[in-house]
């Protein structure tokens, strides 16, 4: 293989790589993504640990702030994900609890049917209703503040995988309707880990062993790699690199939000869930400091009830459709007021908005991580009867939490700054009106950005 | 034909353990603590037997002196940690709650859910308003950590089992047929 070649990157952004930077040419790295220990190294421990939170969740104790299992998935596993996906991309899906389920009770009773039209079809917007669905059910029903809750949630998702699993083939699953799957696509696109094959090479191959499989099965996520648009669905499991018998698949690093530089097919489902986690990330702010009880007693004025179902579900739905309405009249502006090019904008343009998602879901789990951190090793000690009731669970102070939330919103506006901005260069028909259709997206950005520092200014409410 | 028939089957079981899941949420349950205050009879118990950390639904009944169900009655209640630590100077203020009971299904019956943050003992009081008489019942109940719901657990282990159990004899016939 050689070095020097110009690489095909898989987001269709032409550029050439350095030589070197594929990460496989590393021998030592090679040989371990290669050998049958990767990724089993990592799942098995994952699954473990899974297993005993569940076992916590559903006998430990009732109450959050005594619960390993709630420290560990709430104040530890919740906040770090978004970070892995920066990272590694998707490679949490590899490892994740619910995929090693899905392949183990495939590979036993399942019965590998293919996927049926309608999870291709509509599977994004399944991903999309059920994200929604689940956060909306944590504020309602204290999903977060309850262990049993947060079991029964686990629980109900390991019913289903196991379902999938036993009935369709691959990881259909983890592709078209797990809950996280539309939030780590998206997050992983701004991740800084690609995957790419050397187009020479693929050009010649008859056998497509990454997608059919050979050493180990194929692609478990339907992905052909010579012809993926995005990272969005590569979870690094390495199958593809161990089937390929050309080498051909190159692990390269790249700079972060580089994979959204240039969006091949934009879709709604994607920018709509962009906005919808944007309007998520509000929710979550806004529940948790001084002035969620004026605006729930505003809504209770409203809509004349007392209810907090309903009540909820009025602010959850206006946080949710205020990013997606300023989307759509940003998209709106950015066309020239031409009516038709509001959803062709809103799919290619709101891509833009993830990396700000991805540093609102950050910064405000950073608060929960850094805050409540010490939780987990108080609980972790609980198990083995020494109490530490009444000591700080703080890592850091407030103050400090407090910049680093500014630092992480002010970089993610930039990234969204930026990234609309690359959007529209790599966008043909923006061609000559580029400040045009960039600065309704920016200000747009820069917004959110406001909007974000705004509530992280506010005291926060601990989550156990 | 069969695997029609297969597919069923897996549907009602599935069906039927879901049902025990969800019925753990919904058991019924007794006994309860009474007290007579000015000709008037209050009965408070628990939808589950026992009060335990999380949502509980109260339900308190309320008979006049002829021993007739007393409808129409404006009834709140309250409740707070009982006990020695509650209250004292230097230590966290006492968890309250406060909750105005819709009418139950029985005559006379109201109940109102209360989410009890933690383990030990509360005071319930209880206000009833009727007419122009006016009462004020305070009852203690020990709020217990609530343990595994098995209902729930058992229901999900029935439904995972038949999902796994169907799709395995699925499996061996396919393969047979081969």
């Amino acid at each position: 293989m050689s070095d020097n070649k110009k690489l095909f990157p898989s987001d269709g952004s032409h550029h050439q790589s350095a030589p070197g930077a594929n990460l496989l040419n590393h021998k030592i790295f090679a040989r371990f993504i290669k050998s049958r220990w990767y990724p089993q190294v990592f799942q098995w421990p994952v699954a473990i640990v899974f297993a005993f939170i569940i076992y916590e969740l559903m006998f430990g104790s009732t109450k959050a702030h005594d619960n390993f299992g709630t420290a560990l998935t709430w104040v530890l596993w919740w906040p770090l994900i978004p970070v892995v996906f920066v990272f590694f991309g998707r490679f949490w899906c590899t490892i994740c609890p619910f995929g090693t389920l899905n392949d183990i009770v495939q590979k036993y009773v399942g019965d590998n049917r293919s996927v049926p039209q309608f999870l291709k079809k509509y599977g994004i917007w399944i991903i999309d209703a059920s994200f929604i669905l689940i956060t909306w059910s944590d504020h309602v029903f204290g999903i977060v503040e309850s262990p049993r809750g947060s079991g029964f949630l686990l629980l109900m998702i390991v019913t289903a995988v196991v379902a999938s699993g036993a009935l369709w083939e691959r990881r259909t699953w983890c592709r078209y309707l797990c809950f996280l799957g539309g939030l780590s696509g998206n997050y992983s696109r701004t991740g800084m880990l690609d995957l790419r094959t050397n187009p020479d090479i693929c050009a010649k191959c008859k056998t497509a062993s990454c997608y059919k499989g050979n050493v180990v099965p194929g692609c478990p996520m339907f992905e052909f790699p010579k012809k993926m648009e995005s990272i969005a669905n590569c979870n690094f499991c390495g199958n593809c690199i161990k089937n390929c018998p050309n080498d051909s698949i190159q692990m390269i690093p790249r700079k972060p939000t580089e994979g959204l530089w240039f969006i091949g097919r934009a879709k709604l489902e994607e920018s709509f869930l962009a906005a919808v986690i944007m309007g998520i990330v509000f929710v979550q702010n806004i529940t948790m400091i001084g002035i969620w009880s004026g605006i729930l007693a505003g809504i209770e004025k409203f809509s004349g009830t007392t209810s907090y179902f309903v009540t909820f579900t009025i602010a959850f739905t206006v946080a949710m459709a205020i990013p997606i309405a300023l989307l759509a009249l940003a998209s709106f502006v950015a066309g020239n007021f031409k009516v038709e090019s509001i959803t062709k904008n809103f799919a290619r343009y709101g891509y833009a908005i993830i990396p700000l998602d991805v540093a609102g879901h950050i910064a405000h789990n950073l608060f929960h991580l850094l805050a409540e951190g010490k939780a987990i090793l108080f609980t972790g000690l609980a198990l083995f009867g020494i109490e530490t009731h009444g000591n700080s669970t703080a890592i850091l102070d407030d103050m400090t939490i407090q910049a680093l939330q500014y630092i992480l919103i002010a970089l993610g506006t930039a990234g969204s700054i930026y990234t609309a901005y690359r959007l529209v260069k790599s966008n043909a028909d923006a061609e000559g009106k580029i400040l045009a259709t960039f600065t309704p997206f920016a200000v747009l950005m820069f917004i959110f950005g406001l909007i974000n520092i705004y509530l992280f200014m506010q005291p926060m409410a601990m989550r156990m | 034909m069969k695997s029609l028939l297969n597919m069923r089957l897996v549907a009602i079981i599935t069906l039927t353990m879901l049902f025990i899941a969800a019925s753990g949420y919904a058991s019924e349950g007794g006994g309860g603590m009474e007290k007579a205050v000015d000709g008037l009879t209050i009965h408070l118990s628990f939808m589950d037997e026992d009060a335990k950390i999380g949502s509980n639904t109260v339900m308190i009944s309320l008979m006049d002196a002829n021993h007739t169900p007393l409808e129409e009655a404006k009834v709140t209640v309250a409740a707070e940690m009982a006990g020695d630590m509650a209250g004292m100077a230097g230590m966290e203020p006492p968890e309250s709650l406060q909750a105005e009971p819709r009418i139950g299904h029985d005559k006379g019956q109201y109940m109102a859910v209360m989410n009890f943050a933690d383990e030990g003992k509360w005071k319930i009081s209880v206000h009833v308003a009727a007419g122009d008489k006016e009462t004020n019942t305070d009852f203690v109940v020990e709020v217990l950590e609530a343990g595994p719901n098995w209902h729930v657990l058992l229901g999900f282990a029935g439904i995972i089992t038949t999902i796994i159990v169907a799709a395995a004899i699925n499996k061996k016939r396919k393969i047979a047929r081969r």
